[in-house]
Formats: C-alpha cells, structure tokens, sequence
C-alpha cells in the first residue's frame, strides 16, 4: 500500500485498530492507493480515534483501582491477607472484557461517520473511500 | 397538643439528632473508601452492561434485514441521492444508538457520579470526563446529521424512515443495496 501520510498519527491509527481486532472475516488484499493526501477531516478523524483508543486503558485502569479499592475497603486490616470475593474476580473480568468492545465500537462509529461523510455526492473522494473502507473492513 | 406529647416528641427528635451526629463521627475514613468503593462498583456493572448491550444490538444488526427504498416513490418525491444518504445515515445512527440507549445512559450517569465523589474527597477524577464524554456519548457528527435529517422535506424523511424502521440495520449494506455508493 502506497500511502502519502500524516506523520506518526497514522501509523499509531493502525496498529491500535490492529490491537482492537477492527477488520472484517476476511481478508482481502489492500488495494494500493497512490497518491493519497489525508485531508484535515481525516486526519482530525484519525486524531480522535487516537484519543479513543487511549481512553480504553484509562477506563480499564478506573475499574481496576476501583476493585483494588473494593478489595481493601472489605478486609481493612493488612495483617492477614485480602479477602477476595468470587464476587470481586467476577465484576472486574466482566467489566474488563467489555471495555475493548465499548472502544471498539465507538471506533467504528467514527470510521463510519468518515465514510458517510465521503460518500455524499458533495464530498465524495474515491481515494479517501478506499482509504476507510479498507481500515474498516481490515485488509492485508 | 398537651404538653407531655410536645415534650416527648422533642425529646424523640433530639435523640434522633444525636444519633445522626453520633454515626458521623464514628465513621470518618471508612466512609469516603465506602461511597468511593460504592461508586466505582457502579461503573463496572454499568461498563459490563454497556459492552453486553453492544454485543446484542451488533447481533440484531447483522441479521435484520437491509431496507430497501422504492426508487420509484423517492424519485416521484423529488429525493436526491444526497438526501436519501443523510436520511439512511442518521436514522441508522439513531436506531443503533436507541438500541444501547439505557446502557449508555446507564454507563453516563455512573461514570459523571463516581467523578462527582471524587471531587467531593477532593480527589482527583482524572480523564473520567474525557472518558465518558469520548467513548459512552455519540460522536457530535451524529447530531449534525440529526439537524441535516431535520431539514429534509416531511414526506421524505417519512418515506425512508418507513422503510427503515426502529431496528439496527447495517449503513453501508444499505447504501450499496439502494445504489447509493458511487465506485
């Protein structure tokens, strides 16, 4: 893929949406797209899926803290050990396993917005459809 | 009221006061790591929910069926091919976002209440805000294709959103079916 880049938000873009598993079943080759200049709504686009998927580890970390505060707030005393609760293990695992999906999805949402917006007869960009089309649906 | 009555029930009030001051005292600490623990208890349930939701309304859209618009009606009603994509694209966020509605509202309140308490402790809240704000509310975009939907003539906006329907539906499917994408 022949790509013409914003520097560093582009690279990141990709390898957080590979982190997050965001492509499709299959997948097809990329199909090369020379010549392509990200305009600034891709690339505020690309800024804000950035943020998003960096906000994932603060709301990962807000759970944690919050069962680690669970955990000593119940057994108060250092002395023996923590108690924790099948409870505990439970709330934190299933809270944790959903914090990729809500980030994920709200990526998507994004990437979606961005396709939208170039598929208006207005706005339409063939390179920029190819473009998010191939980072929504996943390619190789 | 006799007197007797008057007295014993200023007395009961006293006493109910005393008490009230007597439980604050003895809680100190213990109380702020109690409604702290509370409150990001809340967020977990509500972020478990939330990604349950997602999964749910993912599953709803991918096996309803994508809406098909007469061609002929939208043309008799004067609908540009700009039109019909604005009207497919908010009413597909707007029956997504219906779908996860109750979580998301869920998921807000909480992450806004534990923010709230820690600001009480005089605690840091961190990106709570940012986080709530970026990944549980809709992207503004939505709503600026809320107010463009808004504008679209009565009897288009009928005629699509009466083809869609309540339920999730996948955009792009739908754009492609209605030969709304152009290669």
């Amino acid at each position: 893929m022949e790509l013409l880049t914003s520097s560093g938000g582009f690279s990141h873009l990709l390898a957080q949406l590979q982190k997050q598993g965001i492509r499709g079943f299959n997948m097809p080759k990329c199909e090369p797209i020379a010549g392509l200049k990200l305009d600034q709504k891709s690339l505020d686009g690309i800024e804000r899926i950035n943020k998003k998927s960096k906000l994932e580890k603060l709301l990962a970390g807000a759970i944690t803290a919050g069962v680690f505060n669970s955990i000593f707030t119940k057994s108060k005393a250092p002395v023996v050990g923590y108690n924790i609760t099948q409870t505990d293990w439970s709330l934190y695992a299933e809270a944790m396993a959903s914090v990729p999906k809500i980030t994920r999805h709200a990526i998507k949402q994004e990437i979606d917005m961005l396709l939208l917006h170039y598929s208006r007869p207005g706005n339409y960009d063939h390179k920029h459809v190819q473009f998010w089309r191939g980072i929504k649906n996943g390619c190789q | 009221m006799a007197v007797n009555d008057r007295v014993r029930i200023s007395l009961l009030v006293l006493l109910s006061l005393l008490c009230l001051s007597c439980s604050a005292e003895s809680e100190g600490d213990a109380s702020k790591s109690e409604v702290l623990k509370l409150a990001s208890e809340r967020v977990a349930v509500s972020t478990a929910k939330l990604g349950e939701r997602i999964e749910q309304c993912s599953r709803e859209l991918e096996n309803n069926p994508v809406p098909v618009l007469d061609k002929r009606r939208a043309a008799s009603l004067g609908a540009s091919q700009d039109d019909l994509i604005v009207a497919l694209g908010y009413l597909s966020f707007r029956n997504s976002f219906n779908c996860e509605r109750e979580a998301r509202l869920s998921m807000a309140f909480d992450l806004g209440t534990l923010a709230m308490v820690k600001r009480y402790y005089d605690e840091n809240p961190g990106d709570i805000d940012e986080v709530r704000h970026k990944l549980v509310y809709p992207p503004v975009d939505q709503l600026v294709y809320a107010v463009t939907y808004s504008k679209l003539a009565p009897e288009i906006k009928q005629f699509v959103a009466q083809a869609v329907g309540d339920s999730p539906f996948d955009l792009f499917e739908a754009l492609e079916k209605n030969d709304l994408l152009q290669e």
